[in-house]
């Protein structure tokens, strides 16, 4: 056998080989077996080429070398097929019902008063208001007479309110922020304040002893009624959106001119509470100077506006907190 | 107040619709709340009490309209002359007015139809001529008036004066009262015979019988009637309509009135003259008025006419000096004092709806929401991203068998509460928690993951009020779903939610807390724990004891279990350490190895950790922890198994093994000693 014969054989070896492979695992054997750095057959093959006379050796070695291209090219093509369908395999074997369910974890859903108060937060802080924090329990001082309640006025009634004894009570208003803030603070003021509020209600779809209010005060040189419309409107696009709003004549001891504010919902009137100009008998009682400044302040309702805004008919589910209703928002 | 519009009509002349003139009103101030079967229910607010008459009603939608008003008719009597020589007030602040007028040959029997039917449609059971009348006058004009049987008045010296505190009083409502100081009552010859302005006396009622009577007809101040009212716990037509104010000037123009109803329904003889006192005061008032401060105020541009023009409409005419206005009040406007209340009244009368809109021109940059507020929403979301679902529940509760009084303090009780639920403040949020939750396992929801964020109120021992803000979470059922290819799911229980706990103090910056076995009231006796912060309890975690759940909570009887915490969060908001400055990433590795040892089973972790911690050197270790605890056969009886991992680094350098071992020798060394530990 000639040399070059000899290399047809080993090739020819190597493609019965190649052919025989089933497996990435089969394939690397015969790497091994015809290919390998060190003791492959193909391989092998080239180091002969000492052997040679000078005029041969550049047509062995170009004819081993094109074997080996060529059994190269074979490999790697085969290789690629069988990883292919070795892959393909390998992901059918892990394949999964695709519509069971998920491995959830319960969600976590915040209360939609505490959302409301949210987002009522954040208007007003973006409008320059802000929040303090006032107790529950209050003396009545704050809670009436400094908002300018005359004496013996109906809402002192015991019926009306939660007293815890003869001087404090459950406050039936936010607005009895208004003094703390003036007592502690002088004008420029932008204050607003939410919490709870307690009244004595007999409890239905639309009352509750209890009920959620925003109040904000904001006293200023140059403050006008203009002023109290143009930020309620402001304020009520990022709650409502673009709805129609109504001011009406109401009366307040704490405001003058007094008004109840309402906006457009669906075919009625969605009445969010009062607001006005604040009563200069409560600035002059807090040393302010009346005809310097002027100020405006609203307690608005929250708890209706979830309602409004969710259709919900009866404000006891808020308090009765099933989860089938809370996880709606 | 119900008003028929039909009578309504008759003072305002006009072809505008019933909902028109109801639209008027409401835009006034005095809202329409409804319309039905032809009456305008209204809600008239408290300082406006010359709204509670059909012609004050009459009068204000005229304004509102911008059309004449018409008064109810009355012919001035020719015959006014006063004689006082009968009656004596004591003090005229309790009663400025008293006026009376006698009739005679009264034939008291039914009112007209078209008079009951008014009544009947204002909302007022007809009862006999007499009083019909003196009912009516009151709807139409607003003048409460009451009629006396004057045969069963004998003597007829009237006095106004207060009760004697042990004077006995039967009203006509038939029950006996006892009076007091606070109360001003009418007398005759020394006798009560009527609780001024509130209610008359069974003594001189009028009946169908009664052939001469008595019409007072008076003015009482506001406060008194309301504090009469009050102390008796009796409230009438007269006195709510006192209480928000009368006209002082109606008392003469109801005795005119009623006794042309009198004549005409009754027959009866009106006497030839009005007794009584008047006070000789003028009672007109004006308020000096700026148009500069008007335009201030509403941020409007009006001119002084336009003005004028506004205030004319509600009967308010106004006189100028050259530089301010002055405003003359009509009588039946006591609410109106000073210069603001004439500014609301311009605004009324142009509509709020129509006044200019503008936002301030100087705003004040925020300093956001309150700290406490701030941090509530900050535990808020965390929470809610790890799965919980919020609640929010009445600070108003009744006393529970799940709450801690060292924790939460001594209630704060309402006075006089109505029940038992509405008894006093919550001093922890669990109790409402547990009832929440109880709620929702009987609507057959079976996982159930809460928390609360919210006030807690307590009565401290010198009587002031406090109040805190607190957290709790309470949890049962699965706190995943179920893997569907696998068999492994995690249900609540304690570690559950003292894992919550953990992470929170993690994740807020606290250390050095440490949980300590307790026995809280509500609680499973040996699954509950104090959590400490250096050596304020700053609240706890446990499992709730299912029997109590039951019994108490009205449980499932086969509920599973229940885990929660409650955490003061002022004291939190304190402790967190919001980070200060950055920690660079350690360039050399750690080296993590683990060591299993066996002790006693009474052994706690805690103990374990604590020696084992102290045992190493504090600049190499990095971070210790368990890996598992194991109890069981392979050990001997009262036992177990405890595998700690430790990790090590130094800042500086590469550590070796032979420094590994070192540290680790010691542990064991130090368990050994304090632990009776053994290596496993």
């Amino acid at each position: 056998m000639t040399p070059l014969e000899q290399v047809d054989v080993v090739a020819r070896d190597a493609e019965r080989a190649l052919d025989g492979a089933r497996t990435i695992s089969d394939l690397d054997t015969v790497e091994i077996e015809f290919l390998g750095r060190a003791k492959g057959k193909l391989t092998g093959l080239l180091r002969l080429i000492g052997t040679f006379p000078a005029n041969e050796k550049r047509i062995y070695g170009q004819f081993v070398n094109d074997k080996k291209a060529e059994f190269e090219s074979r490999f790697l093509a085969k290789k690629q097929q069988i990883s292919a369908i070795e892959r393909s395999a390998a992901l059918r074997n892990d394949a999964v019902d695709v519509t069971l369910p998920g491995l959830q974890r319960p969600n976590g859903h915040v209360h939609p008063l505490s959302a409301q108060i949210e987002s009522v937060k954040s208007a007003l802080i973006n409008m320059g208001y802000s929040f303090f924090d006032y107790p529950d329990v209050e003396h009545y001082h704050y809670n009436f007479e400094t908002l300018n309640y005359p004496p013996d006025h109906p809402a002192f009634d015991e019926q009306m309110s939660f007293y815890v004894d003869s001087e404090h009570l459950l406050r039936t208003q936010t607005t009895a922020f208004q003094a703390h803030i003036m007592e502690r603070t002088k004008p420029p003021i932008r204050a607003a304040t939410v919490g709870k509020c307690y009244r004595y209600e007999a409890v239905d779809a639309t009352h509750s002893h209890t009920f959620h209010q925003v109040d904000l005060l904001a006293i200023d040189e140059g403050l006008s009624m203009a002023d109290l419309k143009g930020t309620f409107a402001y304020f009520v696009r990022q709650i409502f959106g673009d709805v129609e709003i109504r001011f009406r004549p109401d009366f307040f001891p704490f405001v003058e001119p007094g008004v109840e504010v309402a906006v457009r919902w669906g075919t009625g009137w969605l009445e969010l509470g009062g607001a006005g100009m604040v009563h200069p008998n409560i600035l002059e009682a807090q040393g302010i100077d009346s005809e310097r400044y002027s100020g405006f302040a609203w307690g608005l309702g929250v708890d209706r506006m979830p309602m409004a805004k969710y259709g919900v008919n009866d404000i006891r589910a808020f308090s009765e907190n099933d989860i089938r209703f809370l996880q709606q928002f | 107040m119900k008003l028929p519009i039909e009578w309504l009509r008759e003072f305002v002349v006009t072809d505008i619709s019933d909902e028109s003139i109801a639209d008027a009103l409401t835009m006034a101030g005095l809202e329409v709340e409804e319309i039905s079967d032809g009456v305008f229910h209204t809600k008239v607010t408290p300082n406006r009490g010359d709204w509670l008459s059909v012609a004050g009603t009459a009068r204000e939608a005229c304004a509102a309209l911008n059309i004449p008003s018409l008064m109810p008719p009355s012919v001035p009597l020719n015959d006014r002359e006063l004689r006082s020589s009968s009656v004596n007030i004591e003090n005229d602040q309790d009663c400025p007015t008293y006026l009376f007028r006698r009739f005679t040959g009264v034939n008291n029997t039914e009112s007209p139809a078209w008079m009951k039917a008014r009544l009947v449609a204002a909302g007022m059971r007809p009862v006999n001529a007499v009083v019909d009348i003196t009912n009516y006058v009151m709807l139409e004009i607003g003048q409460p008036l009451h009629a006396f049987d004057s045969d069963k008045l004998t003597g007829g010296r009237i006095t106004i004066r207060r009760a004697a505190s042990d004077e006995c009083f039967m009203a006509l409502d038939d029950v006996e009262r006892t009076l007091s100081p606070e109360i001003l009552i009418v007398a005759n010859e020394g006798v009560p015979v009527a609780i001024a302005g509130v209610m008359g006396g069974k003594d001189t009622e009028v009946t169908n019988r009664s052939r001469n009577i008595f019409v007072e007809s008076a003015h009482f101040s506001p406060v008194t009637v309301r504090r009469s009212s009050k102390v008796l716990g009796l409230s009438t037509e007269a006195s709510y309509r006192f209480e928000r104010s009368v006209d002082p000037a109606l008392p003469m123009r109801a005795i005119q009135r009623v006794s042309e109803l009198l004549t005409e329904c009754c027959e009866a003889v009106p006497a030839d003259y009005v007794e009584g006192i008047e006070p000789k005061a003028d009672l007109a008032k004006t308020i000096i008025f700026r148009t500069a401060r008007v335009n201030e105020i509403l941020g409007t541009q009006y001119v002084d006419g336009e003005i004028v023009t506004f205030l004319a409409r509600l009967g308010i005419e106004c006189t100028n000096d050259g530089v301010t206005y002055a405003a003359h009040i009509p009588s039946h406007r006591p609410d109106l004092i000073r210069e603001i209340d004439i500014i609301e009244e311009v605004a009324r009368m142009a509509g709020f709806g129509d006044l200019p809109e503008r936002l301030p021109s100087n705003p004040l940059p925020s300093t956001g929401d309150s700290p406490d507020g701030a941090f509530a929403q900050k535990l808020r979301s965390q929470l809610v991203g790890q799965g919980f679902q919020e609640v929010v529940s009445h600070t108003l509760n009744g006393p529970s068998p799940f709450e801690q009084n060292d924790l939460g303090g001594n209630r704060v009780d309402i006075r006089q509460a109505l029940s038992a639920d509405l008894s006093g403040l919550r001093t922890l949020l669990i109790p409402n928690l547990i009832n929440i939750m109880g709620h929702n396992l009987r609507q057959r929801t079976s996982e159930v993951h809460l928390f609360e964020v919210g006030k807690v109120f307590h009565k401290a021992a010198d009587g002031k009020y406090g109040e805190r803000r607190s957290l709790a979470m309470l949890t049962t059922g699965l706190i995943a779903y179920k893997n569907p290819l696998s068999d492994n799911a995690q249900s609540a229980d304690f570690f559950v939610a003292k894992g919550i706990t953990e992470s929170l103090f993690s994740w807020l910056g606290i250390t050095s807390v440490s949980y300590v076995v307790s026995n809280r009231n509500g609680a499973h006796p040996l699954r509950c724990a104090d959590i400490r912060i250096g050596q304020t309890i700053v609240g706890y975690v446990a499992e709730f004891d299912s029997v109590l759940l039951h019994e108490e909570a009205d449980f499932p009887a086969k509920a599973a279990r229940v885990a929660g915490f409650e955490l003061d969060i002022s004291a939190l908001r304190e402790m967190s350490r919001p980070v200060h400055r950055y920690r660079g990433i350690p360039k050399f590795p750690s080296i993590t190895r683990d060591l299993a040892v066996v002790v006693n089973e009474s052994a706690s972790y805690g103990d374990i950790n604590t020696v084992a911690t102290n045992a190493c050197s504090g600049e190499l270790l990095e971070e210790i922890g368990l890996r598992s605890v194991y109890t069981g056969d392979k050990l001997e009886t009262g036992k177990k198994s405890v595998a700690l991992f430790f990790t090590f680094r130094a800042a500086d350098r590469t550590l070796v093994e032979s420094e590994i071992e070192h540290e680790l020798a010691n542990v064991l060394d130090s368990l050994a000693t304090n632990l009776n530990a053994t290596i496993r």
